[in-house]
């Protein structure tokens, strides 16, 4: 339970100023055999594309 | 992670898989998601190690773990992976998850008074919310974690400074 509202919605305010990023990135696609070989692709582009959601998935091979 | 491809059952109109590999390795640091029939899933080389830094914490994060955006880029769900394929176990639970973000997708989440956008009235409801700790709505948890706190203000914030 909050107890001291006036401190609460001073803090949200202040945020209305903080700097929040959503994730993103637009980089080279290499995979040859992939629809967007060549293309910069990243999360935004495929939402633009109605793909809303991305699963990224980091790895790399030994 | 050879079983992890674009093939693998979730709503391919609604979601996309793309592999993100750390340094200049090429194609060959794809891990197992191409040369495997039907893969197509893009894949894209991170050089300078930020994009594992922003998603991961670090560029020398481990490597086989999958992060869940939802259509507003927000990171909702992050799993890490041991084995060379994903059981039955942590397949079902990808795929649960990436539904919960499809389902999403038809309404708007922090839409509290339902007039199809986002903004302060939305705001001050869930203020509201938290401070009176009234009933749980789903609508009102940004990011689904079964609460309404200060953190789901912080993202309806977000939300509307994005818009």
């Amino acid at each position: 339970m909050i107890k001291n509202k006036r401190k609460f919605y001073l803090l949200i305010f202040s945020l209305l100023f903080a700097n929040i990023y959503s994730l993103d990135y637009s980089l080279q696609d290499v995979n040859t055999t992939s629809d967007t070989y060549q293309e910069l692709v990243g999360p935004s582009f495929f939402r633009d594309q109605g793909k809303s959601i991305s699963i990224n998935y980091f790895g790399w091979e030994n | 992670m050879c079983n992890l491809s674009n093939t693998n059952g979730w709503d391919t109109e609604s979601a996309v898989l793309i592999g993100v590999g750390v340094g200049a390795g090429g194609d060959s640091g794809l891990d197992g998601i191409i040369n495997i029939p039907g893969v197509n899933a893009p894949f894209v080389q991170d050089e300078t190690g930020q994009i594992w830094e922003d998603f991961l914490g670090s560029s020398n994060a481990q490597r086989k773990q999958v992060v869940l955006l939802d259509k507003d880029l927000n990171h909702r769900f992050q799993f890490q992976y041991d084995g060379a394929e994903l059981n039955t176990s942590e397949l079902d639970e990808l795929l649960h998850s990436i539904q919960i973000l499809i389902n999403e997708i038809d309404f708007i989440l922090g839409d509290l008074n339902n007039d199809q956008t986002l903004n302060v009235l939305d705001l001050i409801i869930m203020v509201d919310i938290v401070l009176d700790e009234s009933e749980y709505t789903s609508l009102a948890d940004m990011n689904n974690d079964a609460g309404i706190n200060i953190l789901d203000v912080v993202l309806l914030l977000n939300q509307i400074l994005l818009n």
